[in-house]
Order: C-alpha cells, then structure tokens, then sequence
C-alpha cells in the first residue's frame, strides 16, 4: 500500500503536467507544489518510494532466509526493518507538522503514508524486542 | 503487510520465545545493534529535514514580481496604445499558468518597451473562495498594492474550493504581504475592515457581470483591441493580437 502511494506520488511530482493528481479530500497540488515537496533534486515522494522498497527487500531477505534455511533470519535484518519505519515514521512527523502549520495545506495521500509506516513501525517493533528475548535465550 | 506473518512465525521458530516484558526494551536498547540502527533512523530523519528547509531558510518568504510603472489594475503606460484586458480567477489553474509563463514574456516584450498594457479585470466562475480573493486583491488596491496581492494570491493558489482563500486564510496573506514589501507600510486592520464589511463586492460583481455582457465566460481570457483571446495562450497569441491592432486593424 505504501509503495503504490509513494510511487503514485513520485509519478505525479516528476511529471508536471499532471493536474489536478488529487481530488477530493485535501489539497495535494499545493502540498506539492511547496517549497517543501523536495530535498536537493529529489521529490519526497521518491524518498517514500525508497523507503517502502527498502521494507519491502529486508522483510523480502527475511522470508527468503527463512523459507531457504527453515530457521529465523539474522537479527539485524528484524533491527533494521523497524529502524527504516522509525526513520519513515518520525519525518512523516515531520510531513505532516509542516501540512498542518506551514503550508497550511494537508495532502490525503501524504497523510495516508504517514499513517502506513506508522502502522509498519508498530508492527516491527515487537521483532526487535522478541529477537532480543531470543537471544538472552 | 505480506511479509509480517511470516516474520512472526520465524522469530519464534527456535523456541517458545519468553514474552517480553517491559524490560525487554531496556534490554534490547543495551545491544549496541540495536542503539547503533535506532540511533541511525533518528540521525537520517534529522538529517533529511535540515536539508528539507527551503533556501534562505525563511519559511519560504513571498516575493513579489518587479513591475515597472502601475496604476491600480494596470501595468505599463496608461496612455499605451493597446491594452490587453485580462478576466482571471484567483482559483483557475490556467490562470496561474498565464502569470507564470506567459505574463513575464509579456512583460519583458510589449509592457515595458511601451508597446502595450496589461489590464487585470476579475471574472468569477469558481464560487465564493474567488470572490473573496478577488475582493482582497481589490481590498490591497485601495493601498496601491493590488499586483503584490495579485502576486501572492496566486503563489498561495491550491485546489479549486479547498479553503485556501477563505478570509481568515486572506487575512494572514495579508499579513504576510505587509511584511514584504517595500516603501509604505501595507495596513492590515484597514484590510481586515475592508473584507469583513465586504466593500468591494459589488465592484467584482460589476466586474464579472460586464465580462458575461462582452461574451466573456471562461478564464482565462483576453481581450486585445477587439479580438477575444480565450485560454492560456503563448505569448506569440498575444504579440500577433497587439500588431495586428497596432497596424490599425481591428477585427
């Protein structure tokens, strides 16, 4: 879900013609059209994009290992998968503060990927703590 | 999402794991894998918002358009041989596209060597929000400064009716006109007065009623001597109209 919002997001940002991309609740445009929208050269959107395909590989490497050697994956791989969603999630944070009282325009779509990496963040969380019970074990 | 079962299963393959506690942090913290990689997401999400910050660092200050000689909606030489009449909504994306492509064309090759005027005319078709902004720009005419309006009301355009040009949203534009421009200072309680007691509604009214009187119904359009240019045409559009009505003919 995050990578088709990230990426729907990234399309829309690098091809200028592309207006209106959201309709409906919010103001994307305006959002993306921010002084904001970007980091150096790079969309924030294609940093979503990096970031979900990164998830993507790390829990991609963990079933593989898992399916190859039929016990867990190294632990770092589960340390990693939750401090990529930290990282995404805490400047979604950051997103969001500057929707709401710099911009003062909020994208649904950006909210929407906030709210996914929250959810991953959440849901990786355990595996460190768990891997860390494993290995006092 | 797929992945998150098969990552449960195989953290718990080796042996019932024991249920971690509250401490089960403090001891994974302890682990310098763990503190190093949690350490690291904090220092790249840092890292990425202080190279987010616009240049200047300044919330992205407004700056408006260098124009030479003005006077009230229009820019160039009163006494210039044609006007290009424009009818535009603050709202309408093409109308934007007009001032930020096409208008400094304009600019630079009909206004300011005194071949034409620009005339800026409001024609409301977006609802009440363009309305509004159309009486604000008229609100900052009142203090000589309808182009720095006229400027910020489009830099801050977003969706059509999403709220961006409610009054309380115009009223902190114009506070943050009055911080920057230059030579005497822009008084927003003057400006709050004049849109709260909706003094230049009838003016836009008038306005958009004369451009439905000239068959004018679509924004942007053009009126050049005569001639009905409709849309955000390019600039050639507008250099052809203005020669062709400067030669003397007239459609």
């Amino acid at each position: 879900m995050g990578l088709a919002i990230a990426g729907y997001l990234t399309v829309v940002a690098l091809d200028r013609e592309a207006e209106p991309f959201c309709t409906g609740i919010g103001d994307c445009r305006r959002v993306q059209e921010s002084d904001y929208a970007t980091v150096g050269a790079v969309p924030i959107a294609a940093l979503g994009l990096a970031l979900y395909g990164g998830l993507v590989a790390l829990v991609g490497l963990r079933v593989a290992w898992w399916r190859a050697w039929g016990r867990g994956a190294p632990r770092a791989l589960a340390v990693w998968t939750f401090a990529l969603a930290l990282s995404g999630a805490l400047y979604s944070l950051y997103l969001t503060y500057l929707e709401l009282f710099v911009i003062d325009a909020v994208c649904a779509w950006c909210v929407a990927s906030a709210a996914v990496v929250a959810l991953i963040c959440v849901i990786a969380a355990p595996d460190v703590r768990a891997a860390e019970a494993g290995a006092g074990g | 999402m797929a992945g998150s079962g098969g990552r449960r299963r195989e953290g718990r393959l080796p042996a019932p794991a024991p249920r971690a506690g509250r401490g089960g942090w403090r001891g994974a913290l302890s682990d310098p894998l763990v503190a190093g990689s949690l350490v690291g997401a904090v220092l790249v999400a840092v890292l990425l918002v202080v190279m987010n910050r616009p240049d200047g660092g300044d919330e992205g200050a407004f700056v408006p358009v260098q124009r030479g000689q003005v006077s009230g909606r229009t820019e160039g030489a009163p006494n210039a041989a044609v006007t290009i009449v424009e009818y535009a909504d603050f709202q309408c994306p093409f109308c934007k596209r007009h001032w930020l492509e096409t208008a400094p064309v304009l600019r630079a090759e009909l206004v300011e060597p005194g071949l034409a005027a620009l005339e800026f005319r409001h024609l409301v078709v977006l609802g009440p929000e363009s309305q509004a902004a159309a009486e604000a720009a008229e609100c900052a005419l009142d203090q000589g400064r309808f182009w720095e309006m006229h400027d910020l009301l489009f830099t801050k355009q977003g969706a059509e009716r999403s709220g961006v040009f409610e009054p309380a949203k115009l009223k902190r534009y114009a506070r943050e006109l009055a911080g920057a421009v230059q030579g005497p200072a822009f008084d927003v309680e003057r400006f709050d007065r004049c849109l709260d007691g909706r003094e230049k509604r009838a003016m836009v009214e008038e306005m958009t009623a004369e451009a439905a009187q000239l068959g004018v119904t679509s924004t942007p359009s053009f009126v050049v001597g005569g001639f009905l240019i409709v849309g955000a045409q390019p600039a050639a559009t507008f250099r052809d109209a203005v020669a062709t009505v400067r030669g003397g003919n007239r459609p």
